[in-house]
């Protein structure tokens, strides 16, 4: 069943795919570090959302969502931009480095540890492709 | 109806002092000054008058500006004595005061701004006025003009009444015989100054006329003789009685701009009369030659003094030449910057130096209108600075006769070229033109060429290109380098230095500023580019100066030798440390001190911005972070972008320990920057200790991390750092080096290298460090095999009948980003004018995001592996970067394109919109591709090589990019033949090159 992005079930659906996602445990065996994948809004979105995944070794232990207004948890990392690039960066018309690169995505954390995880990101991404999507 | 006036009397010759023995009176008054006074000279007159029975009061306080409260207190003394005559005995400033004096004398209540020729002005109902000049001179004693000074405007007044005229001039050129000869100078070009100027104002008539070229005749012909031989009468004679002539032609016709501007300038920045109007002359009358009665007057000039012209024009030109070369032969200061006058100064005062001008009379009269703004062009030329990024000055070296000149850089060419690698090609073209010579033959030239944002106060401005043709590919070559050189050199005074010619022996280059000197430089022969920056900087006992050096490398002529400068950067592509080793030119040490650049404030701002906006790009953090090494983990893992195992493999796991993060988390102690950058890219490292221990030294950036390490398959990153050091302190490009040696492992590998021909002990395998640093040593030295490699890939791999392994695109090795990463890199890689290049186009940034709306590089294909219909992009792009190798900055420094246009404009005093940018750049590549045509390139070398165009798997998802099809739109787009590689006849007249038509054979 599709699960509306931005939303719990979205993300839900993600951690279970990255869990079986061999690639990626390969690319993000080493990675340890929470992020947050904050969606902003734009034209199309009016609320924004805010995804919680802490990623360990290959594993993504635990997500988490949150609505405007809620306070997500301090993070190590935060990739933040709007829900149209988000959609872009999903369906691949977007990679996550020329994202930053073109200023549609702010990253914050230490940005070494990041451009060393490029591969790793790739497989988030691919994982993000096969979670059966609604856009809102 | 005109007037023509003089003085009532003029005595001239020898002995005419007696004529004070004719005059009647009881009281005198002697205007004159303390020096004449000393010398005796004003005791002459005095002793005369003494002699027949007169009272003489002296009034000798006069200097030499005279100003109204002077002869406030002149007047004074004669109300005070009763004087029936004043008598003026001295220069302008005597004669001046003196008419000063003589005005407040019989009309104490007037002020001196007052003295207007058509109104009453009473004289003579007290005293009467004798001048005895004693300099050849201001020609004040025979005219009615007075030139004083208000000390609370500090503006020089030019006031005048015929009345003023004196009763007697006495001409006598002995007063003048102990005239030092420098005053003798100043004072008789003031005599060429009144002549010239009374010939050419509105006012002139046949009687100044006649005057004044009496007077140009005699300062011509005299002037010279008299600074020489001050002893004879005779030149004495002649140029006294020239300067009253000159006086009475002003007297008669006026004074003009040049006047103006003397006189302003004279008054603000305190030079001597005589010594500011041989600066003023030449400049002003260059100002007025666009006017066609000027030129009509100045031809006139011209066939009196005897020149030979066939048109009026040439005539004018021609004189004013022969007033700058007089100039020069009397040995009189050139430039206000000689009289000490600084950048800031004139900048400061500027305001003030035109108001004066434009006031003054002579601005009135001028032939030429004068503006606010050629008067400041003036002054600026006056002061020999020029405005903007430019210092206007080309250092020309020649090794073999070890002759030094200074010749003024080409601003036409500037205009078009830029500078940097822009304006290098344009002064090898030139010298293309008369030879045509292998880049190590005695008679090449090499080029080291600033921009005009080098060393300016604005972000990343600390780079400058190295040009000449290569040796390694036999055609164009350049490389640029950052660090402090190029600002040194651009702070010493020079836009670029050419050397010509050949040493006989190792010798180094010294430049301190506008001292330069050939030394000997056999002690540093065979040291290692650290050993010899740090034993010249010792030896030079002033660590002020920036070096840059070859290594063994450029000694023996290894064939990518680099040129290093300020430590570890580098000037390392094509192989110029080559050129450089050839002419036995070890190094060269350069100092500057003026830092002083004329800009406007709002440069000041426009940088702020551009800064600012810097501060927002994310790559510019990532270098900023890790260096350009931080890119190796998504260049391998995401992206494929980077060569492993001689570009024949697709992963190399040890990515990671290699990598700027590493780096980062292990080696690095500090990062180091260029000159004014804010980005600091640089990776200070330093190995304690163990096989590679190093001290803080420069760290190895991405490219020699992918030769060395991905390359040739090396995981090892002390290693790398310890062959990074030893490669620059050899003066070897890294990123030939390591494609040679990555070929060679190559062809042992697939057993095309004999066994006999490893060297004994020589592990020929990927992976080995030992492998690495033997190998670059051998080629250093072109010891054993190395003597093969140091000759590049493309020579290597022929030798063993296999080039396809060589990754190299017209003998110049590729530098690290992958084609089959970033298809747009095959067609810049190709189409680059030095060959192989990333310099000619970041096409890897631009398709990982990276942008340029306001150039049209916007709509780049979002799948990197495909850039159709994209190729007019890509060459915009292309431009671009050419623009920035002539500017020259950093090409990481990437504010928006209308904001460099800004900057860019101001320090060439043009104004630009963004598509001038790529304009320029589109006129420097042309020029490039002559030229390589002019050096025997062809079309037929615009090929990938094969090895970067197998198929792999893994990142690069087993692309090749399709060449010819880009090929074809980038000529399309360039418009350039396709068969003989030149740019077509249109495209050169919408560049407005076609002057280069003639230069090559260029079909249509």
């Amino acid at each position: 069943m599709k699960a509306k992005f931005p939303s719990k079930e979205w993300i839900e659906q993600f951690m279970v795919v990255l869990n079986n996602s061999p690639d990626y445990k390969e690319a993000a065996e080493w990675w340890e570090g929470d992020f947050l994948f904050v969606v902003e809004t734009d034209e199309k979105l009016d609320k924004k959302a805010t995804f919680y995944l802490d990623l360990w070794h290959g594993d993504c232990r635990s997500v988490d969502y949150f609505e405007e207004g809620q306070e997500p948890p301090e993070t190590e990392f935060q990739y933040i931009g709007k829900y149209s690039n988000w959609l872009k960066v999903i369906n691949g018309d977007l990679d996550p480095i020329k994202g930053i690169l073109t200023r549609k995505f702010k990253l914050v954390g230490d940005k070494g540890k990041v451009m060393r995880a490029t591969k790793a990101a790739k497989e988030l991404v691919n994982s993000a492709q096969k979670v059966p999507t609604e856009f809102v | 109806m005109w007037f023509y006036s003089a003085p009532r009397k003029i005595v001239f010759g020898e002995d005419s002092l007696d004529e004070l023995k004719e005059i009647k009176g009881n009281s005198a008054l002697l205007v004159t000054d303390k020096i004449l006074m000393d010398l005796g000279i004003s005791q002459r007159v005095i002793d005369i008058l003494e002699s027949v029975e007169f009272k003489v009061t002296i009034f000798d306080q006069v200097d030499y500006e005279p100003t109204i409260p002077m002869a406030k207190a002149g007047a004074e003394i004669a109300v005070r004595e009763e004087v029936d005559w004043i008598i003026a005995v001295g220069g302008g400033s005597v004669m001046d005061c003196a008419k000063a004096i003589w005005v407040f004398y019989e009309n104490p209540d007037m002020s001196i701004d007052s003295v207007f020729p058509e109104d009453p002005l009473p004289l003579r109902n007290k005293a009467r006025l004798i001048t005895i000049p004693t300099t050849s001179g201001t020609g004040s004693d025979a005219n009615w003009a007075i030139v004083i000074t208000d000390p609370e405007t500090k503006q020089k007044l030019s006031v005048g009444h015929r009345d003023l005229i004196p009763d007697i001039d006495i001409v006598d050129p002995s007063l003048t015989l102990k005239l030092p000869p420098r005053l003798t100078a100043s004072t008789g070009l003031d005599v060429l100054a009144h002549a010239i100027e009374a010939y050419t104002i509105n006012w002139k008539n046949d009687f100044s006329d006649a005057m004044a070229l009496q007077a140009i005749k005699y300062v011509f012909e005299y002037l010279p003789k008299v600074v020489k031989e001050g002893e004879n009468i005779e030149y004495r004679e002649k140029m006294h009685n020239a300067a009253t002539m000159a006086g009475i032609a002003i007297g008669n016709s006026q004074i003009g701009g040049a006047h103006a501007v003397a006189h302003s300038a004279g008054a603000i920045l305190k030079i001597p009369h005589g010594e500011i109007i041989a600066l003023a002359l030449p400049h002003m009358m260059k100002f007025c030659i666009e006017e066609e009665d000027v030129v009509k007057h100045y031809s006139e000039i011209a066939h009196t003094i005897g020149l030979s012209f066939e048109t009026k024009k040439e005539g004018a030109e021609k004189l004013i030449l022969e007033v700058e070369n007089l100039i020069q032969e009397i040995g009189l200061k050139t430039s206000l910057r000689e009289f000490g006058v600084t950048p800031k100064v004139l900048q400061e005062n500027m305001k003030l130096l035109q108001d004066f001008a434009l006031n003054d009379t002579g601005s009135l009269v001028n032939p030429r209108d004068i503006t606010k703004e050629a008067l400041e062009n003036i002054f600026y030329d006056m002061a020999g600075f020029v405005k903007g990024g430019y210092r206007n000055n080309i250092l020309k070296v020649n090794l073999s006769d070890q002759s030094i000149t200074n010749e003024n850089l080409d601003l036409e060419a500037a205009k078009d070229f830029v500078g940097g690698s822009g304006l290098g090609a344009y002064y090898y073209f030139n010298f293309l033109n008369t030879k045509n010579v292998d880049a190590l033959s005695p008679d090449n030239i090499l080029i080291f060429m600033t921009g005009p944002l080098t060393g300016l106060p604005t972000s990343c401005s600390g780079r400058f290109s190295v040009c000449s043709r290569s040796p390694l590919t036999g055609f164009w070559g350049e490389s640029n380098s950052g660090g402090k050189f190029g600002p040194e050199l651009k702070f010493a005074g020079y836009d670029g230095l050419i050397i010509e010619g050949a040493a006989n022996s190792p010798i180094y280059l010294f430049i301190d500023n506008d001292k330069i000197e050939i030394r000997d430089a056999s002690k540093y022969w065979g040291m290692g580019v650290f050993e010899t920056q740090e034993a010249l900087l010792k030896d030079l006992d002033d660590k002020s100066f920036k070096i840059a050096c070859i290594g063994p490398g450029g000694e023996n002529l290894v064939k990518f030798a680099s040129i290093m400068n300020d430590g570890g950067r580098a000037a390392a592509r094509t192989g110029l440390g080559a050129v450089m080793g050839s002419k036995k030119l070890k190094a060269i040490a350069v100092k500057g001190n003026n830092k002083d650049f004329l800009l406007p404030d709002e440069f000041k701002e426009k940088s702020r911005e551009a800064y600012e906006e810097i501060k927002k790009d994310f790559s510019v953090e990532m270098a900023k972070e890790l260096g350009t090494a931080g890119f190796v983990d998504a260049a391998v893992d995401f992206y494929g972008d980077m060569a492993i195992r001689n570009w024949s493999e697709s992963s190399f796991k040890e990515a990671y320990n290699i990598s700027g993060t590493t780096m980062k988390e292990t080696i690095q102690v500090g990062r180091y920057a260029c000159y004014r950058c804010p980005i600091g890219c640089g990776r200070v490292v330093k190995i304690p200790e163990g096989k590679y221990k190093l001290s803080k030294t420069k760290g190895p950036e991405y490219e020699t991390i992918a030769a060395f390490g991905t390359n040739l398959k090396i995981g090892n990153l002390e290693a790398l750092a310890y062959a990074n050091y030893k490669a620059n302190d050899y003066g070897i490009d890294t990123i030939s080096a390591g494609s040679t040696i990555g070929v060679f492992l190559d062809l042992v590998s697939k057993n095309y290298v004999p066994p006999e021909i490893i060297p004994e002990g020589l592990d020929p395998s990927f992976g080995n460090p030992d492998t690495l640093l033997d190998l670059l040593e051998m080629i250093a030295f072109r010891k054993d095999i190395g003597n093969l490699l140091a000759e590049g890939s493309k020579v290597l791999s022929e030798n063993y009948l296999y080039s396809a392994l060589a990754p190299q695109v017209a003998g110049l090795e590729a530098p690290f980003h992958d084609p089959r990463a970033f298809s747009s890199m095959a067609i810049l890689y190709i189409t680059s004018p030095r060959g192989a290049c990333h310099l000619n186009g970041d096409g890897y940034l631009v398709q990982q995001g990276i942008e340029y709306p306001e150039l049209q590089i916007d709509n780049i294909p979002d799948n990197r592996f495909n850039i159709d219909n994209s190729a007019k992009q890509f060459a915009r792009l292309q431009s671009y970067r050419q623009l920035y190798n002539a500017m020259t900055i950093c090409q990481f420094y990437n504010p928006p394109a209308p904001i460099v246009a800004d900057l860019l404009g101001m320090a060439m005093n043009q104004k630009y919109e963004p598509e001038d940018l790529i304009l320029l750049g589109d006129k420097i590549f042309a020029l490039k591709r002559i030229i390589n045509l002019r050096l025997g390139w062809k079309p037929e070398l615009q090929v990938l090589p094969n090895i970067m165009r197998k198929r792999l798997d893994g990142p690069t998802e087993g692309n090749s990019p399709d060449v010819q099809k880009q090929l074809e739109e980038w000529y399309a787009y360039r418009n350039y033949n396709n068969e003989s590689g030149a740019p077509r006849i249109e495209e050169l007249k919408r560049l407005g090159l076609e002057n280069l038509l003639s230069f090559s054979n260029l079909e249509d």
